[in-house]
Order: structure tokens, then sequence, then C-alpha cells
């Protein structure tokens, strides 16, 4: 009985909380290595929080450690599955808050810092959802999981679920302008990591601790949706890294194109400065010189699309050097008018000048940038520029594989290539000497899934696996719950207690055995094997004695032929319940015992009850009913009601042994039948005595007649006398008098009493005398009650002494105890009979000799009325003379007088002598 | 005896009733019988009687009721109640003296003469209806 089930679950637990912390930790390591081989940090970089968070960043680890390896703690349900969750959601709304302008404003510099990295956005349905996500959880780790109304589970997987939808509509539509979509996403894979970490932390502790689960109707739809919320998790990150990664490369890109211009432009312009250094130093004597540095030039950079231009402003001539033709070509000046204003209006505005056509800049040393003409220099009447812009771009950016523009302003200089539909465009500036250009790159949209490969898989992978196996093991039904299996052990030894309880309180014996059975499968004997401290009391045997003892053996005296031990076995085998009322003699015990025997799974319980008192009480009352029914017919017709009753009473007090609830009834039903039977008794005896009066009182009633009449009225009032007595007793028996004690002076009771009675003294001529009034006797008893106990002592000294005797009363006091006498020269009591003189119904065999008409109630009754007031009565020989002497002590009330005198409704009941 | 008083029996038992009623005519009273205790809280209703006496265990409404009735509807009802009851449930007795009666007896332990003396000296009080219980000349025991 004292060991619980559930040791060898607890001695698994740790072993198995340590597997699963290691296999946690492997996990995460797995999930560190792959995010640095591929460069991201996709698992971080889906939490609510991020590097420039610091310090929420390591609340919220410590939160979700909590999270993880609180199921496998003792800790309560409510710190590791709500816990959590809650200080995620409080972080995301602090986080908003700290948006706010007028919190910000007053927040710490430092503060101001962590908070408002992560401000504003989809924070507020943030922590709506992890809240939402925390009652899910709560719900599932829940003993009562199985009972989680449906509508919890309704929204607290409808809502991520629906999140979730609407994430994925965002990510299938793909407008990233739709903020709202945009925060829906946020919100899903938020939710979904909430969800997939407590669902993984709830599976861990199911299985730690290898306890059942009732699965929710739910079960199975919370984990689809969480399935779902999974690959929508999965499609998201995906997503991201790829625009990411497209955004990168384009960048870099864009940046090599930059470098590749500005190298080529730094060349020729270092040409052109080259040339005009030789101008200044009037190394040009002939147009032949200079072709020939032209043509150098040209050949330098290796342009086959670039073209130069001398202008010699004096003689209005213009040479052109485009580099397909052969050599320079002379023409008309075109453009050249028009860039000389334009420079001469830089150089004196020292500024920016734009045209149509071309934008000038003042530059050092005479040297102007001119756009869209490479450069250009002007010296000593000579305007020399190259026209290289577009082939030069032409060259660079055609060696790209993407398509790009490069726009000034809203207006595209430059195109390349045809944007595919689903391109990503990125946007550069692209410096070029004189202006600033719009460089816009289109990346393909895919461009990232195969670099973050390695991710996918991982991480899909992992909630691939964590999603089938949560949806079998709820689909099979056996899906664990931790605190189950504790709860029940709890529940078990509170039972057990509750049992040993009963087991002890019972004041039934109670026993517990079990079978034994020979080689052929027959019963021989049983072994005992409970044993409550009412069995032992009534056995007279410790548990010691009784424990493992076989019942043949304990009976041998009492059950010498094993009768009983024959019932027992036929109790098993038909497995019905037997009761036995017996009179047992032997092995210790004496006296009647009922007993019942009830069939357990291989044994027997016994149930057993001392019921000698009521053995003899019944006898009792047997006796004294057939008494009554030689007295009237009627009274017979009376008596078999009472006898029905007693029995029924009877019946129901065995019935009520078994438990409190019913002994209450029984002791009611007591309490009723005194009632009632006083009732029903004195009623038809009240109409007869009125009845004879009446007789008694009509006119011509007279000799004969009347004294038939006059003896049948006290035939009449003596059987009321009877009834009243047995009453009396019976209430007293039942402890429903109800006593009003007071301060009483026994000195003064007696001779209130003496005097009353002084008409049967004188009627047998006997001489009274009352002794010890001198003093005052008080004691704190009813005094009507006390006063009836002395009346019947005295009544019967009258009555058991011949005519002309002595009755002698005495009134004192002794060791602290009010003593009464009662003396007579009578017949004195028989020694046989002195052991049963105060016993119910006894009667002494000389008291015949005077009178037969006693009940054999009135000393029972003068007993009981005096201990209940802590009083003693004893009977004592007269040594001297015959006669008999009655003695009875009550205790006297001594202390505190005072307090008695002020509260004279005070009931006090003096201890027990 | 200028005019003869009246006194409203209230008893279930036929025999008792009767023996009673005849006793108390023969003794010059007036007599009315009722019962049980609906009839009998009627006919108290009614009023003009001198003495009530009351039985305790009636069938349809018992004499507890009924004198807890009358007090209830007739607060200011001054007659006299004698409690006459062969019963000892506990707690008759407080309960009936809680709302005002003239005296408890036991029936069984009654005789007509003593009843009827009784019956005369609550009738010929100044004041009927008195708290005080009526003494018993012989006693239902003293329990």
């Amino acid at each position: 009985m004292e060991t619980i089930p559930a040791a060898d679950a607890r001695d698994v637990r740790p072993l198995r909380a340590a597997a699963t912390l290691a296999a946690l930790s492997g996990l995460v390591a797995l999930a560190v290595l792959a995010a640095w081989l591929t460069g991201r940090t996709p698992v971080v970089q889906l939490l609510p929080f991020n590097a420039s968070m610091p310090f929420t960043t390591a609340l919220a680890l410590v939160a979700l450690s909590v999270a993880v390896v609180g199921p496998l703690t003792g800790f309560p349900r409510l710190v590791w599955a709500a816990g959590p969750s809650s200080v995620l959601a409080g972080l995301s709304l602090l986080h908003y808050l700290a948006g706010l302008p007028f919190i910000s404003e007053r927040l710490p510099a430092a503060l101001l810092e962590e908070v408002t990295a992560g401000a504003g956005g989809t924070w507020p349905l943030t922590a709506a959802a992890v809240l939402a996500a925390s009652a899910a959880a709560w719900g599932v780790a829940h003993p009562a999981g199985a009972r989680v109304p449906a509508g919890v589970w309704a929204v607290t997987a409808g809502v991520p679920l629906a999140l979730g939808a609407a994430g994925f509509f965002e990510h299938a539509v793909g407008s990233p302008s739709s903020r709202l979509w945009h925060e829906l996403a946020g919100v899903t894979v938020h939710t979904a990591a909430c969800l997939t970490l407590i669902g993984l932390a709830l599976l861990v502790r199911a299985w730690a601790l290898d306890s059942e689960l009732t699965v929710p109707r739910w079960g199975p739809a919370y984990a689809a949706g969480a399935v779902v919320l999974g690959t929508l998790l999965l499609s998201e990150a995906v997503r991201q890294e790829g625009h990411d990664h497209t955004i990168a490369r384009a960048q870099q890109t864009a940046l090599n194109f930059q470098t590749s211009i500005e190298l080529e432009l730094a060349a020729r312009t270092e040409a052109l400065r080259r040339m005009a250094a030789r101008l200044r130093a009037g190394v040009y004597r002939q147009d032949t010189d200079w072709r020939v540095d032209a043509a150098n030039y040209l050949a330098d950079v290796r342009d086959p699309y670039a073209s130069m231009t001398v202008v010699d402003e004096v003689a209005q001539v213009e040479w052109r050097w485009p580099v397909q033709s052969a050599g320079a070509s002379r023409t008309a000046v075109s453009d050249a008018p028009t860039l000389r204003r334009l420079l001469d209006q830089a150089r004196l505005q020292r500024d920016v000048v734009m045209s149509e056509h071309f934008k000038v800049a003042p530059g050092i040393d005479g040297f102007v940038l001119v756009a869209p003409i490479v450069g250009s220099l002007e010296v000593r009447g000579f305007l020399v520029f190259e026209l290289a812009y577009e082939p030069l771009l032409d060259r660079v950016l055609s060696r790209s594989p993407h398509a790009i523009s490069i726009l000034e302003g809203d207006l595209p200089l430059y195109n390349h290539g045809v944007p595919s539909a689903d391109a990503i465009s990125v946007d550069s500036a692209l410096y070029l000497p004189g202006s600033v250009w719009q460089l816009r790159l289109f990346m393909p949209g895919n461009a990232g899934w195969a670099r973050s490969l390695p991710t996918i898989v991982l991480a899909g992978g992992l909630l691939l696996a964590l999603s089938v196996g949560a949806a079998l093991r709820l689909a099979r039904g056996n899906v664990v719950r931790a605190g189950h299996l504790r709860e029940t052990n709890s529940q078990l030894r509170k039972t057990e207690e509750l049992l040993h309880s009963v087991l002890d309180a019972s004041t039934n014996g109670i026993i517990a055995a079990r079978a034994l059975r020979s080689p052929s499968g027959t019963i021989t004997d049983f072994e005992m094997q409970l044993v409550n401290p009412a069995a032992e009391r009534l056995l007279g045997k410790g548990r010691d004695q009784l424990i493992g003892q076989r019942l043949r053996e304990q009976s041998a005296q009492g059950d010498p032929e094993g009768q009983l031990i024959d019932t027992y076995i036929s109790v098993i085998e038909t497995r019905t319940s037997v009761e036995i009322e017996r009179q047992y003699v032997g092995d210790g015990l004496d006296g009647w015992f009922r007993l019942v025997a009830a069939p357990l799974a291989d044994g027997i319980a016994l149930t057993f009850e001392d019921v000698t008192q009521r053995k003899r009480a019944d006898a009792d009352r047997n006796a004294y009913v057939a008494e009554l029914e030689r007295s009237r017919d009627q009274i017979h017709r009376q008596s078999v009601q009472l006898q029905w009753q007693a029995d029924e009473l009877t019946r129901a007090r065995d019935e009520a042994l078994a438990g409190t609830r019913e002994m209450e009834t029984a002791l009611k039903m007591q309490a009723d039948f005194v009632s009632f039977a006083s009732h029903q008794l004195r009623t038809p005896l009240a109409g007869i005595k009125w009845l004879m009066e009446l007789a008694r009182e009509e006119p011509g009633v007279d000799g004969e007649l009347r004294s038939y009449l006059d003896d049948s009225l006290s035939s009449a009032e003596r059987l009321i006398g009877l009834v009243n007595d047995l009453l009396d007793v019976a209430r007293l028996e039942a402890g429903r008098t109800i006593a009003a004690p007071a301060r009483v002076d026994l000195g003064a009771l007696c001779r209130d009493l003496v005097h009353q009675l002084q008409p049967n003294v004188d009627q047998r001529r006997h001489t009274l005398a009352i002794e010890g009034l001198e003093h005052e006797t008080v004691v704190f008893v009813d005094g009507a009650m006390v006063q009836q106990a002395v009346q019947n002592l005295l009544s019967n000294a009258i009555k058991y002494t011949p005519d002309g005797g002595h009755v002698r009363l005495t009134v004192g006091q002794a060791d602290g105890l009010a003593t009464v006498t009662v003396e007579d020269s009578g017949i004195g009591v028989p020694e046989e009979a002195r052991p049963w003189l105060f016993e119910k119904f006894f009667r002494a065999d000389n008291v015949h000799t005077i009178e037969t008409e006693g009940t054999g109630l009135g000393l029972f009754m003068v007993r009981l009325i005096l201990e209940k007031f802590g009083g003693r009565i004893w009977y004592e020989p007269r040594p001297d003379t015959a006669g008999s002497r009655f003695l009875f002590t009550l205790p006297l009330h001594e202390e505190c007088d005072d307090i008695g005198e002020a509260n004279p409704d005070r009931r006090r009941r003096p201890r027990a002598a | 005896m200028t005019s003869a008083k009246r006194i409203l029996i209230v008893e279930d038992d036929r025999v008792l009733r009767r023996a009673c009623e005849v006793g108390l005519r023969k003794r010059g009273y007036e007599v009315v019988t009722a019962t049980n205790g609906l009839e009998g809280l009627e006919a108290a209703l009614q009023g003009g009687f001198d003495v009530v006496l009351l039985d305790m265990l009636m069938p349809r409404m018992s004499g507890l009721d009924m004198l807890r009735e009358l007090r209830r509807r007739a607060p200011d009802c001054q007659v006299p109640v004698l409690v006459l009851s062969n019963s000892s449930r506990v707690g008759d007795r407080a309960e009936t003296a809680a709302l005002g009666i003239a005296g408890y007896m036991v029936k069984a332990s009654l005789s007509l003469d003593h009843l009827a003396g009784v019956v005369e000296r609550l009738t010929s009080e100044a004041r009927p209806g008195a708290p005080d219980p009526a003494a018993p000349a012989a006693p239902d025991g003293v329990l």
C-alpha cells in the first residue's frame, strides 16, 4: 500500500531530460553551423529581435530557454507555458510604445537606442499573435486539455492560420508596396516561430515524462495548421533571402560599372592633358603633328567608337578623326560655335552652363569638362574635344548580362537590354565627370534560390519533421502530456490516505484476507492482510499478531468445525456477500458478533461488530414485551406494534452501523420511536382511564361494580406509570433528556420529599428520620431529576420494610462529595442479587414476598440519573441487622459560587467523580 | 354561574375527545370539539372561547402548527391555550412555551378531575393566557 506506482517513471525522467537537452543543443549547433556556411542567420532573423537590440535579444533568449527547458522541470505550468510568450509580447509592446513620440522624448538616450531599434512596424500585431500562441500552449499543456473549449482552439489556432494565409497571399501577389500585407507577413513569421518552439517544447516534455495525453478534437487541425505555417515561414524566409542576395549583387555590379567607367575616363583625360601640355609648349607646328597625336590618342583608348575633333577658331577649320576612317577630315565647324559660347559663359560665371546638347563646367588651366563630351581643351585658338559619351558607355555596359538603364532625373539617357517580368530593379548612382546619373540595374528575381539552398534544406527538414511528428502523434491519440502522471499519483495518494482514515475511523472491525489455495486450486484457508484498529480492539490482539495469520488457526477454538471458513469459501465461489450473527466463545472472545463477509478479487473482506450488548438488550426487551402482553389486549396490540417498531429500529441500526450516515438515521429513528411509542401507548391508556372515571361518576354505580371500576382504574394508572418509567429510561439511555442543572441544596430537597411522602410512611406506621440538615449541602444538578432518584430510593425503603419499621435518610459531606444514605430495617438484598441491583429489569428474588408489581426499573433509573450528574450509587449491607443501606454521592458545588450566583442561567456539569 | 364557559377541545383521538367532552360538559362547561389542527384553527379564529385544549400530534395540521398559525393570524387573541399531549417529542414543550401557552400537560398522567380543576382555574383567572405553565399534580415523571 505504501508503494507509489510512479517510481519507475521518476527514475527515467532525468535521463530523458538530459538526452533531450543534448539533442536540442545539437540542433542549435547545426543551425549555427548552417548559418555560418551560408553566410546568413535565418533562425535569429525570424524572431522579433536582432543584433541592434542586445538587451531585448538576451531577454528573449532567456524566455525561450525557459519555454524549452521548463517542461522538463517541476516549475508550474504557468511559468514555462505562458511566461516566455508573455515576456516576448511585453517586449514587442515596449518597442511599439517606444516609437510613439511623446514616450520616446522622455526616454534616456541609452535606452532609447535599444528600444527604438525595433520600434513601429508590426509590433502590436506581433504582441497579439504571441499572446495567442501562449494561450494555445496553455491549452495544450492544461491537464484538461481535451476539454479546452472549441472556441479557444479556434481562436488560438485560427488566428495564426488566418494571418498565415494573409502572408501567403502577400507572397503570391508580390505587392511589396502594401504595408498591411507586409505587416501581416511579419506577424505570421513571428507567430509561426513561437508556435513551433512551444510545440517542440511540449512534445519534448511529453516524451521526457512518458505521460499520456488525450488528444483534443482540434489536435489534427492544429497540426495541419502548423504544417501550413511552416511552409509559409519557409517560403517567406527564402523569398527574403533571394531578394537580399539579388540586391547585394546588383549593387556590386553597379559599383563595378562605376569603376570601369572612371578608369576609362581617367585614361582619356590623361591623354588630353598630355596633348594640352604639348600645345602649350608649341610642339605642334603643322596639322600633321596634330593628326599624329590625335591618332595616337585614339589608338591609346582603343575605343572603336571614339572620335576626336580639333577646331582652329582662327582659321575656322575643324578636324575630326573618326576612328573607322583612315585619316582626319577637315570640315566646317558645326557644334564648335555653340561650344565656344558655352565655354565663355562658364568661364565668366564660374559655374556650370547647359545648352540643349552640351553641359559645360569651368575647370583649371582652361580645361573644361563637357558632357556628353568626354573631354575638351582650348589652347590659343584651338578647341579640342572628344565626342565619346555614347560609345564609351556602350562599350562598358554592353559587357553586362543584365538589363540596364541610365537616367538623368526622370529622363532615360541609355537603355541596354529589356528587363524580364520578375526582374528586381536596383538603383545606384553613377558618377561621371560633370554629371550624376542614375544607374538602374535589372536582376533576375530568383537569383537567391540557388545560394540559400542549404538553409532551406535544413530549416525545411526540421520543420517538416516536427510537423509530421506532431501530426502522427496527435493522430495516434497517444501524445503525451506532462503533469498528468504526477497528478494521477497525487490523486492516488489522496485516495489512499482517505481510505486509511476511513478504515481507522470505522468502529466496525474490518479484515481483508487472501485466499490460500491447494495445488488443485481449492481454497484451504485465508491469510489476513489488512486489519483496522477496530478489529484489533475487538479481537484483543495487536496488528503484528494478526497480519499474516491464517483464519483457520485464529478461529480454532470458536469455530472448531470450520463452519465459518466454509461460509467464507462459499462467499468467494458464489461471489455474494453473507451476513452472519452468531455467538462466539473461544480464542479469548465471548459474546455475540455480527459479521458481513464480502468477496474480494481472490480473498475476502470481513466486517464485524460486537453485538453482545444489543443481544442482551433485545432479550430483555422481549421479556418485557411478554410481560406487557399479559396485561391487556389493547396493550398487546400496541406491543406488537412496538415489537415491529423495535425490529425496524434494530434493522435500521444494523444497516446504520455500516456507516456514519446510517448511524445518524438510526439514532434519529430511535428518538422518534421513543416519542412515537409514548404517544401511541399513552393515548389509549388515557382514554381507558378517563372513560372509567366517567363510568364511575354515572349515577347508580356502586357496590361491586364501583369496586371493579376502581380496581380497573388503579390498574390503568399503574400501567401508565410503567409506561412513563419505561420511556424515562429509554430517554435517559438515549441521552435525550434535557437537564437543567442549578444550585440545589440536597438537604432542602430531601426535606420537601419527606414531607410529600409522609402519608405513605404513616400508612405503613414506619418511623422516618432525616439527618444532616444543619448544613447546606449544595450540588449542581437538575433538582427534579435528583428528587426523583431520592424518591425512588425512599419509596423502595418504605415499600420493602415490614409495617412499623424504621427508615433513615442522612445527608452529609465527605471528601468534597455530597453523600446521601437511605437505610431501612426491611428485608434487605440477598448477596447473590447485589451485583445486579442497578441493572435494568432486575428484581431480587425476595421482593416477591412483598409485592409483584415492580418493574425493575426504579434503581436502574436512579443510577442513570446520578451518573448523569457525575454521581455514583452503591449498596451496603447492614452488618448488625437486616435491612438495606443505599449510598450515593454527588460532586459538591463549591467553587466559584459567586459566579454561579451572578449567572443563574449558566449551565454547568460537574466533573465525574 | 351566569353563563357557561366555552371550551374548545382540539383532539384527533375519538375516545379521548368524547371522554373529555362529556367530562367537562357534566361539570357545566359548553364544549366545542375539533378533530384536527385545521378545524381547530378555524374555530379558534372565530373566537368566543374561554379555554382551548390542544393536542399536539394530529393529522392535517399538528397542534404546534395550529398554535403557530393562530399566533400569527390573531396576535391579539388572549384565550389561554392548554396543551394536552401524550407525545414526548423533545422540543414541543420549549416551542409551545415560546408561543405563549397556559400549560403543558400529559393526558395519560391527568385525571378528568384534575383537568377540570385546571380549566376552572384558567377560566376564572382575571388575566387569562399567562405564559406560566400550570403545574401538573401528577407529573409526567420528571424527564
